[in-house]
């Protein structure tokens, strides 16, 4: 594993940058700088593993039908915190992401892509489906919705998420050196 | 080589996918809008008095039976197992463009009630 990563790097998952080094994010229609004071790892793990049936109060997600996008509590980050998380399915199901209050993201304009149980096959460190949440506002938290593409009616629509939490201090000014991200969080 | 994802047959939903044959053609497993699938392992159980036998196939558009697999003998009060190095390369499609198309989805025709069987099956798609 490289200590730091490209931010869309096809292999394992890591850092975008090192702590004391700065990242710039696209936010609120201007990039907001920062630098990084501390990285710790989110592995994938259980309380990282959201259930969308059990969070929609249903019992089952019917046959070909969709869940609606909720805000997935465990990603929430407070003020000057970011996550950088990559996830898949655990069941035959396949997951969109929202952000910015209900704006689709992987949504060129022929449609939004989803995450499912294929992406891992051609993409098995899951780079396909990375992204970033700024903490500090609601709208800017992710929302995940589920499709069950099967005839048959499934009793869990299961994502598992696993990244990094980065702790930030805003920078008055831009840095002379700085790592640019995409995250559109306005 | 394609790679998919592997599961159980998902038909009849009632069962948990546990076929008991009618001695018609029985549904196995339903495909997914957009997907194909292979059949990687037939196991069943024959405990009817007598031996029986298992075709596998699919229907057309029109409901009609399509036998895609060579019979199979399943001998009375045995089980049996067929895997993936054993069986053809059998995909299994819904192919909307010709005349009476095929729905892709996987039946069985046994010749007696009260074969159990289950499949694993491996889909291809998105």
């Amino acid at each position: 594993m490289s200590e730091v990563a490209n931010i869309y790097d096809n292999g394992p998952i890591s850092p975008v940058a090192r702590i004391k080094e700065n990242v710039s994010v696209w936010s609120e229609e201007k990039w907001l700088n920062y630098n990084i004071d501390y990285i710790e790892p989110i592995p994938r793990s259980r309380p990282y593993t959201v259930d969308l049936v059990a969070l929609s109060g249903a019992t089952v997600i019917a046959a070909n039908a969709a869940i609606a996008a909720s805000v997935m509590a465990v990603l929430q980050m407070s003020q000057n915190e970011m996550l950088h998380i990559r996830w898949e399915p655990l069941d035959d199901v396949e997951g969109g992401l929202w952000q910015l209050g209900g704006a689709a993201r992987f949504n060129p304009r022929g449609g939004q892509a989803r995450v499912s149980l294929f992406t891992a096959i051609m993409d098995p460190y899951l780079a396909t489906t990375t992204f970033w949440i700024l903490g500090g506002t609601p709208s800017k938290d992710a929302q995940i919705g589920a499709w069950n593409p099967n005839p048959v009616a499934l009793p869990m629509a299961r994502f598992a998420f696993f990244g990094f939490r980065y702790i930030l201090t805003p920078l008055a000014s831009p840095p002379a050196n700085t790592t640019y991200l995409p995250a559109r969080a306005r | 080589m394609k790679v998919g994802i592997r599961k159980a047959n998902n038909q009849p939903v009632a069962a948990g996918g546990l076929v008991t044959t009618t001695a018609g053609p029985d549904l196995c497993h339903t495909l997914p809008v957009g997907r194909t699938v292979k059949i990687k392992k037939i196991m069943w159980s024959n405990n009817t008095g007598a031996a029986e036998t298992l075709i596998f196939g699919t229907q057309d558009n029109a409901a009609v039976w399509v036998p895609l697999f060579p019979t199979i003998i399943c001998i009375n009060t045995f089980d049996g197992e067929l895997n993936e190095i054993d069986l053809p390369d059998i995909e299994f499609a819904n192919d909307r463009t010709a005349a009476a198309g095929t729905t892709g989805n996987i039946l069985v025709q046994a010749s007696a009630v009260g074969i159990l069987i289950r499949l694993e099956v491996e889909e291809y798609g998105s």
